[in-house]
């Protein structure tokens, strides 16, 4: 047992001899810096293991490292980076086959996780097979189609037959009694933009109506969207001042909410979500102890509501939001007629009742040749027999524009049982081929079985299309409105394309309002608003997308603001000295009064001075249309001529030239100095710190005996703020700074913006719908004498915002800016 | 190029400014007149609704075009301002034909329903009937081959009676007779 153990006190023959004491501040000095060390390590544990290694026994499973998903979520992106740092990487695992996704339960899961984040329309999947989709107001809606249709769908439009699904708008469904609802709407809407919800001709419920509503009491500003509306038709034997009527209204979905919410606040609703109910006690043992009791109450909240249900304290008025609980196909074209005629069989239980007078005035109104010749905004009830053949028609009875049936807007639609009905007893499309297998004997004709089949209420709505055959060619985008019950979207989709019609998308609704010289949302509606700002920022993402030598310099252009008009600096800068000293600077609105309009209609017409009654914020909607050659882009200038441009004109007629009235003399940029200096200085500014970080590295490298990295440059802050600082130098300055700079940007005055531009193909030129100030206009029709006092026609301006040529394009003023359905 | 001229002395005068504001005026306060698309006879190939808006050498080349292209008869339907225009149009159709193409004209009168939009809410919608007059041209080419020779009634079918089967009764023989007499006259609409 030789041992060798060696000592380690000095007092036992070590080497080490351990002092006597300990001086304090030594020992506190080194807890000190322990406790720095512990707190470093607690802050930033370095550890050898993997994440799944450290977890707690109780909390570690089986094949940890391989399904990411077996951890607690807060660990599972730390997982990931190291699994993926050794190379070895366990969660990008193949995608599964596609026979597995397209299983139909595998696929209908997958189309059920989709639509979390956007609702789908009912025809959504026959749409993303053919269409570009796009995500809108909550939806995922169809844009354009993936082939070339943009002129086929003009032809389909003003000829043939235009498809679209426009089933994102929301139905609410408002009942109450007609007083309270006309003085509830008294402050949703004003008189001065036509006739209001319950105007005569629209409370029978036989013709559809539309109207403009704003936010409580606020007109004219505060707009929220134009909203068409349809009054349930009475039954029979009811008295026409029933009590509770009710009332459907077609919401954009962009301000739906926004209305539902000036509906509650106006009709002083509350959601029958959550509400509380008095206590219902078992009958009383004894009277005297429950006089005493207070009353009691329990709250009952409904777990599940399929649509959104208001109601006032005492429930006289009920306010349901019916969405996605019908179809709403727009057909628009003189074919629509063909198209229904024979897509729609009409259903008749028996020949002398409702469904027969319906159909027999439905298959006689088909017959037309568009329809346009109907009464203007009609609607029709129709039964019909699902996915059934052919059958002879009936005898047109009467005049159809005089003499419709009493009954004719009736349907069961109105019904909610009826509408549940109509859902549970849908045949599938599966069984039904199933059927006609066994039964048809020979390929497209009626089998007895189809008899038997529910038939399916559907409501027609007609749109009369232009009205004023001095703004645009009559009857240009008539057409029909389908509505159908919820599930039965796909089958009539089917069928209506089946006979011709052509299907369009969102882009398809725009170039229908720009042809027939409108828009569908104005520039003070919300909707409005929202996609300004929308186009503004893809505008300026796509500008500073591109290479300097490629973007356009607006500062030498003299354009104010180049991505988006600025209608408050627009009126506030026309206002007269008088008004800028209201309250009420930064606001606008579009101007709506039809009888101003017409008003100034006619002084353009006539070359008169304005009514005094203009108020000095709005903006007038006008049609622009170029003289001659030149493309308008949406957001160019409307300036006002000088006398020097009518010389111009005259002398460009006579001698037959096309060139641009005025070029725009190019302004100095003042910044591009100071751009290219502060380039150079951030580029070098860079280059001096990342010098300096070598040199930093070169001197840890002399010294270190492993290898030294380079340190990060953590420049990006800095770069930002360079980036920032470049685009406020590339773009002009804004127009809340200075006053004037919207109307005196450019050698012309600006008195108005383009808001919606391009080719028209009803016109053959190219057409605008643009914004002007009353101001602007004066200014305009009192400068129309020339020196020889001719009279001159009334015409402005148009430029790009990227271009210095002006071009002439003629005025006309929109006289049906409200209550305007496309 | 003398039969590609442009229409002169029949387009009316469209610059009256005071015709619109005259209009408006005889409105009386309470509703605005709202105008529809007058009824349409057939909306096929072969008629030609006339208006004063399309380019006259337009509508001129259009109808050469569907002559040229073996269609025997054209309709032009014009109506108020534009009856001059169509006038004008067959009569230069006719005479750069040179005898090729023949005319026959109709007059009509064609019953029109305006609506009264109601201005204030109280009003129902209301109707108000115009009458404007109509003017119908068929252009028809008189060539000597088009002229249509009427068909002989076709011999009626004998009905087969093969010798295996013993001779149906009479009153089957009789039912059957109708039928072929309708299949006879279905065969003979669609040959027209």
């Amino acid at each position: 047992m030789s041992t060798q153990k060696l000592e380690y006190d000095a007092r036992m023959g070590g080497r080490i001899t351990l002092p006597t004491h300990v001086s304090t501040y030594r020992y506190a000095a080194g807890a000190l810096n322990e406790i720095k060390g512990l707190i470093a390590e607690a802050l930033s544990p370095v550890s050898s293991k993997l994440i799944f290694q450290s977890l707690p026994k109780h909390m570690r499973r089986r094949a940890m490292s391989h399904h990411p998903k077996r951890l607690p979520r807060k660990y599972r992106h730390a997982h990931k980076n190291q699994m993926s740092k050794g190379g070895n990487d366990p969660v990008i695992r193949k995608r599964p086959s596609r026979k597995y996704r397209r299983r139909p339960d595998n696929l209908l899961k997958e189309y059920v996780r989709r639509q979390r984040r956007h609702h789908w329309l009912e025809t959504h999947i026959w749409h993303a097979k053919r269409f570009h989709m796009v995500d809108r107001w909550g939806y995922r809606l169809a844009n354009a189609s993936c082939d070339k249709t943009y002129r086929a769908c003009y032809r389909a439009s003003v000829q043939h037959c235009l498809l679209q699904d426009i089933s994102y708008y929301t139905c609410v469904e408002l009942q109450g009694s007609l007083e309270s609802l006309r003085m509830g709407f008294a402050r949703l809407t004003s008189p001065e933009c036509g006739l209001s919800v319950t105007a005569r001709t629209f409370l029978t419920g036989r013709r559809e109506g539309s109207v403009d509503l704003f936010a409580d009491s606020q007109y004219p500003r505060g707009a929220l969207q134009r909203a068409s509306f349809m009054w349930r038709p009475l039954e029979e034997g009811v008295t026409f001042t029933q009590d509770t009527r009710t009332l459907w209204l077609w919401l954009h979905p962009s301000a739906a909410q926004a209305t539902v919410e000036q509906l509650q606040r106006v009709f002083l609703l509350q959601s029958r979500r959550q509400q509380t109910l008095p206590l219902e006690e078992k009958p009383a043992k004894e009277q005297k102890e429950q006089k005493e009791k207070p009353l009691r109450f329990w709250t009952q909240t409904k777990a599940f509501e399929r649509h959104a249900h208001y109601s006032n304290t005492n429930g006289s008025i009920q306010l349901l939001v019916l969405r996605q609980e019908f179809n709403r196909f727009r057909l628009t074209g003189p074919q629509a007629q063909r198209v229904l005629a024979s897509s729609l069989r009409a259903h008749r239980r028996d020949q002398l009742g409702v469904q027969a007078a319906q159909a027999d005035y439905c298959e006689a109104a088909l017959r037309l040749h568009s329809p346009n010749e109907l009464l203007s905004n009609l609607i029709m009830g129709l039964h019909i027999r699902t996915k059934a053949e052919s059958c002879a028609g009936a005898v047109p009875a009467g005049n159809l524009l005089l003499s419709p049936p009493e009954c004719l807007a009736r349907s069961p639609l109105w019904q909610r049982e009826e509408r549940e009905r109509l859902a549970r007893g849908i045949m599938s499309t599966h069984h039904y081929q199933e059927l006609r297998q066994q039964h048809a004997v020979v390929p497209g004709v009626p089998c007895a079985f189809e008899d038997q089949m529910q038939a399916v209420p559907l409501l027609l709505i007609q749109r009369p299309g232009s009205q004023d055959p001095e703004y645009k060619r009559l009857g240009y985008g008539c057409g029909w409105d389908v509505i159908a019950p919820a599930k039965y979207g796909m089958a009539l989709w089917l069928t209506l394309t089946m006979w011709g019609a052509r299907p369009g998308g969102l882009r398809e609704l725009d170039s229908v309002a720009r042809e027939s010289g409108g828009e569908q949302h104005l520039a003070d509606t919300l909707a409005g608003v929202k996609l300004a700002s929308a186009a503004a920022e893809e505008r300026r993402a796509r500008y500073f997308r591109l290479p300097p030598n490629k973007r356009t310099n607006y500062r030498k252009l003299a354009v104010a603001s180049p991505f988006s008009a600025p209608w408050k600096h627009l009126v506030r800068d026309w206002q007269t000295t008088a008004a800028t000293s209201s309250p009420a600077v930064g606001s606008y609105h579009v101007l709506r009064h039809r009888e101003l309009l017409e008003s100034i209609g006619d002084c353009l017409r006539l070359h008169q001075p304005l009514p005094d009654q203009v108020p000095d914020d709005c903006l007038i909607q006008i049609q622009l249309r170029l003289k001659a050659r030149g493309h308008v882009k949406d957001n160019a200038l409307i300036c006002l001529p000088s006398a020097a441009d009518y010389k111009q004109r005259w002398r460009q007629i006579s001698r037959n030239e096309q060139a641009p009235v005025h070029m725009e003399p190019p302004q100095p940029d003042l910044n591009e100095r100071t751009r290219k200096e502060l380039r150079s200085d951030h580029k070098i500014k860079l280059k001096r710190l990342r010098a300096r970080r070598v040199r930093e590295k070169r001197r840890l490298q002399e010294t270190a005996t492993r290898r030294v990295h380079i340190r990060p440059a953590n420049t990006a802050p800095l770069v930002r703020a360079h980036l920032l600082e470049m685009c406020r130098l590339w773009l002009p300055t804004d127009p809340a700074e200075t006053s004037d700079s919207v109307r005196r940007q450019c050698s012309r005055e600006v008195f108005g913006y383009v808001t919606t531009a391009g080719f028209s193909f009803t016109e053959a030129t190219v057409c605008a719908v643009g914004y002007v100030t009353p101001g602007g206009l004066q200014h305009l029709l009192s400068n129309l004498k020339d020196s020889k006092g001719r009279q001159l026609q009334p015409m402005c301006l148009v430029r790009d915002p990227d271009s210095r040529d002006y071009r002439w394009a003629t005025v006309q003023v929109n006289l049906n800016v409200a209550a305007q359905t496309f | 190029m003398e039969s590609n001229a442009p229409e002169l002395g029949a387009k009316p005068r469209t610059n009256n400014r005071n015709s619109h504001s005259r209009r408006n005026q005889s409105d009386s306060a309470n509703h605005r007149v709202v105008r529809k698309l007058p009824p349409r006879a057939d909306n096929d190939r072969c008629n030609i609704y006339i208006t004063s808006k399309t380019d006259f050498k337009a509508q001129q080349r259009r109808c050469e075009e569907l002559l040229n292209s073996g269609v025997k008869e054209i309709f032009l339907h014009c109506m108020g301002y534009s009856i001059t225009r169509g006038l004008n149009l067959a009569l230069r159709l006719i005479k750069n034909s040179e005898g090729a193409l023949g005319y026959t004209i109709n007059t009509s009168t064609i019953h029109w329903w305006d609506e009264l939009h109601p201005l204030c809410d109280e009003d129902d919608i209301t109707f108000r009937q115009r009458n404007n007059s109509a003017l119908h041209i068929k252009i028809f080419s008189n060539s000597l081959f088009n002229i249509d020779v009427p068909q002989l009634p076709a011999q009626p079918a004998l009905p087969k009676v093969s010798q295996r089967e013993p001779p149906k009764p009479h009153q089957q023989q009789q039912q059957q007779q109708p039928q072929k007499a309708k299949a006879k006259k279905q065969t003979t609409r669609s040959q027209k």
